[in-house]
């Protein structure tokens, strides 16, 4: 990813949020986060629909997406974007709290492109965070491409 | 001495006696033939002496003669010239006339006579030895009869008169050449006669006695054969009912008949039976002769009894028994299995009447036949109200009756129709729900005569199957509700967990911070002193348990997520190498690295059925628990053992280790609980875990334990796929 990539963050509970943003800048990620709290608004921004900011075009995107979510859950968010051509191009990352194997399992299956775990531990918490970071930076994050419906 | 040269010699015996017999007749014959030669003989000679006494009285009266002599050749010159010579001299057939007289006492025959010499003609013999002794008789005044040997030793017979007043005697001879021709005849027709007798005796024997002794023999090898195989018992008695004769039959009751000779036959019967065997025995002797029968009696010795029946018959006279005998046949097995029939019948009679089945017999027309006490109580109608009644307009409502005459007309045709469900309506009109179970009733094989119907009424079961669905649906609704409220509440549980112990140790960061400024730049005074003591001391401290809290609620929490795990996981079972899993499980809790100091045993598994995760869980929690509360006071041991009962494999995980007061022994599978009460590292899920995972496969856990003696869990879980449900 480069500097110009956009960190959309999915995450209901701002503490997480807070957790994250701090220690991603901490583990230095400068990048802007846009931050929803929900999974329609995020569709909303990519719909470029609501009062909130929208999507510009030929933006470069990186998700970070939080599994447990009010309304839409996270994996639904996932399906939903995988079967959208132009949202599929928009790597992923599940934020989760759970460590059950055969969860992760499906998210990679889903079609993300990684996974962090909330650990409750704050120093595994803290050690997620700088791999998520290294991810990140290895990640190609293509700026997304209309495709006429 | 066989029968054969019996026979042989009373033929010889035969043909002997005929033999002598003949010769006696034939001498009979004979004395009597002489006797009447005899008489001839003396008739004639006294005939003779009339003749020659009328012409001497004649001659001597006439010439006045007194010499005899004189007189008797006077009375011959008379005779001579009256022609009457003829009748003195002529004898008729071969003989003689001799007249003879005593001359100076020596005996002259004056002359003799012979028809072949022609009479006048009297001719002078000489004294020949078989006329001299009967005329020495008659010259002595004797009569009589002489039989002697002429000169040519031929036999002779003689008749002799006196004729004292002419001091002369008579002899009339005759040779008995012509007697001796009968004789012989006579003889050979007695020899001929003991020949064609004794001929006809062999050839009798040939041609009668012998395919008699044959027939004979025949009948008596038949005869002993039969006694030698017969089945029947042929057994003869004596006046004390000792045993004279046993047929070898006695073998088949395990009795050696040789043995039982003179033995009493009141020690071989059943003392419950001897009385009517009395009676027989007494019958019998009364009525000499009329079979008397015998009806079932035990007999043999100890618990070896045979049933028998027979006859008796006392036959005292009769040639070869000459006492009582009996006649019976082993009627064991028929008594047996009439024993049986009749305990089977009464077992079905009583199984007919107190099953808690409806049994209903019905014709091949459909009518009922039977019907039991609880058919009555099932349908309310009283067995002599349905007998002949049309099963299906008693029984069945108009829409089942189709289905239902599909079913009878199977059984007519000798199937079984088994587990029918249909609804039937009892007396009253109440419809109820049976369940049916249709033979066919056989006379003999494939002669179908009626069906046989057992009902069970289930309409209750049924109410109660459809109350029991539906509480079940509810309570796996209910179960499907409790995990998915375990596993969301748990994993949003956590997600405030989080925040806690992140922001926890960022406001100890900036605490640090904090404190590090006010070290830096605040100055020595009260107030400083204070700060230093709230950033150092108390801050700390509540962060502490903040953390620890937090912490504390991390693990519950995730033991209730893995709680959830399992029982949300769909089963996977299949047949398990127990083995391997209890090794891994012994890896995957650490034992070589950690624990290097306790000696576990693993012995020989037996497989089982079930889910290879659910099993190598339940081994690692219990390895784990035993492990974990080793006692300190000895070296850990730890024995994994099983073995397979039945349908059944137990596997067991014992350990020396602190061991479990049984009050605790039902808490320790309950959620959280902990017996130890220090906040170990434990979840307190780890038998709770074990139950259900044991539980969900269709098995169990069971403890067994003391206070200070180490625990023995054992694991049961099924050997094969049973197809019971899992939870």
């Amino acid at each position: 990813m480069t500097p110009e990539t956009i960190v959309l963050l999915v995450e209901d509970d701002p503490g997480h949020a807070g957790l994250i943003r701090r220690n991603l800048q901490r583990a230095g990620i400068a990048n802007p986060v846009i931050h929803f709290t929900s999974g329609e608004r995020l569709l909303a921004f990519f719909a470029r629909q609501g009062a909130l900011p929208h999507r510009e075009p030929g933006g470069a995107y990186l998700l970070l997406l939080d599994q447990r979510l009010p309304g839409l859950s996270g994996l639904e968010v996932l399906s939903h974007m995988k079967d959208d051509p132009l949202l599929a191009q928009v790597p992923v990352i599940l934020v989760t709290t759970s460590d059950d194997p055969q969860e992760l399992d499906r998210c990679r299956d889903l079609g993300c492109a990684g996974c962090m775990q909330k650990s409750v531990d704050y120093g595994q918490f803290v050690a997620s965070i700088h791999t998520l970071a290294d991810l990140l930076l290895s990640l190609p994050v293509p700026p997304l491409a209309e495709i006429a419906p | 001495m066989t029968d054969r040269r019996r026979i042989a010699l009373l033929a010889v015996i035969v043909a002997l006696v005929s033999a002598g017999s003949a010769a006696t007749a034939h001498l009979f014959w004979w004395n009597d033939y002489l006797r009447q030669q005899h008489a001839w003989l003396a008739e004639k000679a006294k005939a003779r002496v009339h003749l020659l006494a009328a012409a001497a009285r004649f001659v001597a009266s006439e010439k006045h003669l007194e010499d005899p002599h004189e007189i008797l050749e006077a009375a011959l010159g008379h005779l001579r010239r009256s022609g009457e010579m003829e009748r003195l001299m002529n004898l008729s057939g071969n003989g003689e006339v001799c007249i003879g007289r005593k001359d100076l006492g020596v005996i002259r025959f004056y002359f003799s006579t012979a028809p072949w010499h022609g009479p006048g003609h009297p001719r002078r013999i000489s004294p020949t030895v078989d006329y001299a002794e009967p005329m020495r008789r008659a010259l002595e005044g004797q009569r009589g009869i002489h039989m002697g040997l002429d000169q040519h030793g031929r036999l002779s017979l003689s008749a002799y008169e006196p004729m004292a007043f002419l001091e002369a005697g008579l002899v009339v001879r005759t040779d008995m050449e012509g007697m001796e021709a009968p004789f012989y005849q006579s003889a050979f027709y007695s020899a001929l006669a003991a020949l064609a007798l004794t001929l006809l005796g062999v050839v009798l024997f040939v041609k009668l006695g012998r395919p008699m002794i044959g027939r004979l023999e025949e009948s008596q090898t038949r005869l002993s054969s039969i006694v030698g195989h017969v089945t029947d018992l042929v057994v003869i008695l004596d006046e004390e009912r000792r045993f004279s004769f046993i047929s070898p039959s006695a073998r088949r009751f395990g009795f050696d008949p040789a043995s039982l000779i003179g033995e009493s036959l009141d020690s071989y019967i059943h003392v419950d039976d001897l009385s009517q065997v009395m009676a027989a025995w007494r019958r019998a002797r009364r009525f000499a002769g009329l079979p008397q029968p015998v009806n079932m009696f035990r007999a043999g010795q100890d618990a070896m009894w045979r049933w028998l029946e027979g006859v008796l018959n006392h036959l005292p006279q009769e040639a070869g028994i000459q006492g009582t005998l009996f006649i019976g046949h082993d009627v064991t097995e028929r008594e047996m299995s009439q024993r049986a029939f009749m305990d089977s019948e009464a077992r079905y009679r009583n199984l007919f009447e107190t099953a808690p089945m409806a049994f209903v017999l019905w014709d091949v027309n459909g009518r009922i036949t039977s019907w039991n006490k609880q058919a009555e109580e099932i349908f309310g109608w009283p067995e002599e109200e349905t007998l002949g009644r049309d099963l299906f307009d008693l029984l069945v409502p108009k829409d089942e009756q189709q289905k239902l005459l599909l079913v009878a007309g199977g059984v007519l045709h000798g199937e079984q129709v088994t587990g029918i469900i249909n609804r039937n309506r009892t007396k009253s009109g109440r419809e109820i729900v049976c369940q049916w179970y249709n033979s066919p009733q056989m006379r003999t094989p494939g002669e179908v005569t009626g069906g046989i119907s057992l009902a069970v009424d289930i309409t209750e079961r049924i109410r109660y199957q459809e109350e029991m669905d539906r509480l079940n649906q509810i309570l796996a609704g209910r179960n499907r509700e409790l995990q998915q409220i375990l596993f969301v509440a748990s994993h949003d549980l956590r997600s405030p967990l989080v925040n806690v112990r992140g922001y926890g140790e960022e406001l100890a960061h900036i605490t640090g911070e904090l404190s590090q400024m006010v070290r830096a730049h605040w100055p020595e005074d009260a107030k400083r002193q204070r700060m230093v003591e709230i950033f150092d001391r108390e801050i700390p401290e509540c962060l502490s348990f903040i953390h620890g809290g937090a912490e504390r609620m991390d693990r519950l929490l995730s033991g209730l997520l893995r709680l959830s795990r399992l029982g949300r996981a769909a089963l996977q079972l299949s047949q398990l190498d127990m083995d391997r899993i209890v090794a891994d499980a012994l890896n995957s809790v650490g034992y070589r690295a950690e624990h290097s100091d306790v000696r576990v045993h693993l012995r020989p598994l037996p497989p089982c059925w079930g889910d290879a995760m659910l099993a190598h869980r339940i081994f690692v929690n219990l390895l784990e628990n035993a492990l974990k509360y080793l006692d300190p006071e000895r070296p850990g041991e730890i024995i994994v053992a099983g073995s397979r009962e039945g349908g059944r494999v137990f596997y067991q995980v014992i350990d020396n280790g602190q061991g479990i007061d049984p009050v605790h022994h039902g808490r320790v599978f309950e959620i959280f609980a902990r017996l130890d009460g220090a906040p170990g590292s434990g979840s307190g899920l780890g038998l709770t875990i074990v139950q259900w995972a044991a539980a969900r496969m269709g098995g169990e856990v069971r403890l067994q334990s003391e206070l200070g003696q180490g625990c023995r869990f054992t694991v049961i879980l099924p050997a094969e796929a049973t197809g019971a449900p899992s939870l």
